[in-house]
């Protein structure tokens, strides 16, 4: 978490249908938000997989939640 | 504290008031002893022991005095009582005393507690201790409005029968020999009896003298005394205690910035090597990353970001050489024949360069040695300045010194010639860098790259077969290149016998489509390249990024098409390896064409007057393909899960991420749009927040920010203020 979320404001900017500028400071903000989301993510993720006893999180475990975090994330 | 001999001091004291006759305190003082030994209890303001009166009328002397010295000194009430208390118990022994009728301070002051409720205790052990004397005598005596004058702290009531001389004396240190028990009896009677009106001509004077205001409760309710002394007291010792932790914080945060910096700034690099599945970069790394600390230790207390950037450029084009050596390995058998070529090569350039232009010629001899000689230093260079991110960039920085060099002579030379063409030549040449700087690089860089780089990789056929022989096609196909366009360099063709003719002629084809705009640089460029690479270079010393970009893209395409009808199918799986030109151990040995790739890249290297600009230009052409470095998502998931991680959460992973990153970014726009805005602003993603759930009345977004983001990012968002009313970041009005 240390390391700068590189390429953040590169691929909103690729995302966004029409030509938006992004603000540094609206960069953290965004880089906020994934690290919630991620963190959140992780959260969940972690959960399901003590659900099925493993101390490891695997894919299928992320992908059950995945759908769940997804919709969470719409505002 | 007994409640007996409470009791037994009232009844004492009733008894006394009573029955006795006002006398003076020496004749109580006999009768005193009896009730004084009886209730004697722990006096607030005298502790006396058993001892008596005569202790006690000493000690009420003496905590006079003791208050007047400590009014005057003005020490606090509490100080004057134990001072007091103290000065009674050191005073054993007692002359006469007043305090004869058994009423012990306490049950005095008992007494006057009920009559002047609202004086402050200090008051009343003064009193107390006066009083309990002349109480016995208080009923005896008449009462006498008393006149209240001020000494020091104290308030003392004269009364009006007592000589106002002797108030003089009452200065004196010497309170007992000046004052006459007498007067302290009748004080405190007066006290007692006109408890009312002494509270309200001590009210009045009070007023007055602002420090007996200090100590008496009656004080308190009327006139709010302020201690100003104390006040600063507490005050300054509050500022100064302010300013210790404000420093001592200050270094620590200044400490911890650094540290942080430092510590960000080495996983930055870490992290540049580890992104884009740059394996080999990261066995090397370790030199890089030390010459990189040492040449671009950030002292700044917070890491900024344009040092950042340029610290991954450093650290990024560092990885290079490494990669390049280790390329350089594998193809040392090609050493000998590229050399044998360049030789030849050489002398074809500077015959090459005869013909063009005198006034050329020494500029590209110049330019020619200084590349060579630069080839190595450019190797470094544009490996400093290559970004891990892409290859290509990093190629084209590479590139663009030696390109500088020659673009320079070129541009000088064919100043006349398409000078538009050159730029577009330029931008495209960069673009395709990995494509066909290869070749064009490796001649270049012979020294140090030009191995591995197989100079030609449009000439598929050429490139079937020894390097040597697509080195030859390319030196054969910019020559012919050359010859399509070089309106100058008419006898360069001629001068270029050594190549293969029969592969040139093939290539003219090729070339005359692509090589009409390369043909000026090419003039000028003596070493003999494709089109491309000479493109490619031009573009370079142009600096025309955005114009490049557009410019390269449709240079690739063509070229692309064309290299894809002539040559064999390798073509379109070089654009695709273009992105993925940084994976040398995987390609390099099996194909010729991957060998001109890395050759490619590394004379991108060279030319490295710019490689922000290459950057910005890489992004342009195919790469919607966003998404976060492996590196970091694994990173950042793994640290919040806290538990095991499998590796095949990976692409999931970021599946996931990408959904996610759809939806924020259309959900900001949204709003951005909604606002009437142009720029994503803060709010927009404060509002994200609020939506999500994330931000609510409990959690203000602050926390969050100081939750998770990092150091330099906190004080984008939060303002911090400092001493000498700085604000960071700077407020804008």
């Amino acid at each position: 978490m240390l390391k700068k979320a590189t390429k953040l404001k590169y691929i909103i900017k690729t995302k966004t249908k029409s030509n938006i500028n992004v603000r540094p400071t609206s960069e953290a903000m965004i880089e906020l938000l994934t690290l919630v989301f991620l963190s959140s993510l992780a959260e969940e993720a972690k959960a399901k997989a003590f659900e099925e006893k493993s101390a490891t999180i695997r894919a299928q475990h992320l992908r059950a939640v995945s759908k769940k975090m997804l919709k969470k994330s719409r505002g | 504290m007994d409640p007996t001999e409470d009791l037994s001091a009232r009844v004492l004291l009733k008894h006394i008031l009573s029955t006795e006759t006002p006398r003076t305190p020496i004749t109580r003082s006999a009768s005193k002893p009896q009730s004084s030994s009886a209730t004697r209890t722990s006096n607030r303001l005298s502790r006396n022991d058993a001892g008596a009166q005569t202790p006690q009328d000493i000690l009420r002397r003496s905590l006079r005095h003791k208050i007047r010295e400590s009014i005057t000194r003005q020490s606090l009430p509490a100080t004057k009582r134990r001072t007091t208390s103290v000065v009674l118990r050191k005073l054993p022994s007692s002359t006469s005393m007043l305090f004869d009728d058994g009423d012990t301070p306490r049950h005095i002051l008992k007494n006057i507690m009920l009559t002047e409720p609202v004086k402050s205790p200090v008051v009343h052990e003064k009193a107390a201790s006066e009083e309990p004397q002349p109480s016995s005598s208080a009923s005896s005596i008449t009462r006498k409005r008393p006149r209240a004058f001020r000494v020091g702290l104290a308030l003392i009531y004269w009364p009006e029968w007592a000589p106002i001389e002797a108030l003089n004396r009452e200065g004196d240190r010497n309170l007992n020999e000046t004052i006459s028990p007498e007067f302290n009896v009748t004080l405190f009677e007066n006290r007692l009896k006109d408890g009312k009106d002494v509270e309200e001509n001590e009210e009045s004077i009070r007023d007055h003298s602002s420090l007996s205001l200090s100590s008496s409760t009656s004080l308190s309710l009327k006139t709010p005394f302020v201690d100003v002394r104390t006040e600063k007291k507490g005050l300054q010792r509050r500022v100064s205690n302010r300013r210790k932790i404000s420093e001592e914080e200050f270094g620590a945060a200044v400490n911890k910035r650094q540290m942080a910096g430092v510590s960000s700034f080495v996983q930055l690099e870490r992290g540049l090597s580890e992104t884009e599945d740059f394996t080999l970069g990261q066995s090397k790394l370790s030199e890089p990353d030390i010459t990189a600390d040492i040449l671009q230790c950030d002292t700044a207390l917070y890491a900024r970001p344009d040092a950042m950037t340029s610290s991954f450029s450093f650290v990024a084009s560092q990885d290079k050489p490494t990669v390049l050596a280790s390329q350089f390995q594998k193809q040392m058998e090609q050493e000998e024949q590229m050399e044998a070529e360049q030789s030849k090569l050489g002398t074809e350039k500077s015959t090459y360069s005869f013909p063009t232009e005198e006034g050329a010629e020494p500029q590209n001899e110049k330019c020619f040695s200084q590349s060579e000689k630069d080839a190595d230093a450019a190797e470094f260079q544009k490996e400093k300045e290559k970004s891990t991110a892409d290859g290509r960039l990093e190629d084209a920085a590479a590139m663009s010194e030696e390109e500088e060099c020659i673009a320079e002579s070129q541009t000088s030379v064919s100043n006349d010639t398409a000078e538009s063409e050159e730029e577009e030549n330029g931008v495209e040449a960069e673009k395709e860098q990995q494509e066909q700087d290869l070749e064009h690089i490796g001649q270049r860089a012979r020294r140090s790259e030009g191995r591995l780089i197989m100079p030609v990789k449009e000439a598929g056929e050429d490139l079937a077969d020894t390097t040597e022989a697509g080195w030859s096609d390319g030196k054969s196909k910019a020559h012919s290149s050359l010859e399509m366009e070089s309106r100058e360099s008419g006898q360069l063709r001629v001068g270029i016998p050594d190549l293969a003719e029969s592969s040139t002629q093939r290539l003219k084809d090729a070339c005359s489509t692509e090589g009409e705009p390369d043909a000026d640089e090419e003039n000028s460029f003596n070493l003999p390249e494709r089109t491309h690479d000479i493109e490619e270079s031009r573009h370079r010393s142009d600096h025309s990024p955005e114009e490049a970009a557009q410019q390269e893209e449709e240079w690739e395409d063509e070229e692309d098409e064309e290299e894809s009808d002539e040559i064999s199918s390798k073509t379109p799986a070089f654009v695709r390896q273009k992105m993925n030109f940084f994976q040398p151990d995987a390609q390099a040995s099996p194909s010729v064409f991957k060998n001109i790739q890395a050759s490619s890249s590394t004379g991108e290297a060279f030319s490295a007057p710019k490689p922000k600009q290459v950057r910005q230009r890489r992004k342009g052409p195919a790469k919607k393909e966003a998404s976060l470095p492996k590196s970091y998502l694994m990173g950042v998931f793994k640290h919040f899960a806290k538990t095991n991680v499998s590796a095949d959460v990976y692409p999931v992973l970021q599946d996931i991420m990408d959904k996610y990153f759809d939806r924020l970014a259309v959900d900001l726009e949204t709003y951005a749009v909604h606002a009437k805005r142009k720029t994503i602003e803060v709010e927009d993603a404060e509002l994200l927040l609020k939506r999500q759930g994330h931000v609510n009345d409990k959690v203000p977004v602050e926390v969050l920010i100081e939750k998770y983001l990092r150091m330099d990012q906190r004080k984008l968002l939060i303002p911090i203020a400092t001493s000498g009313n700085v604000v960071i970041p700077k407020t804008r009005r």
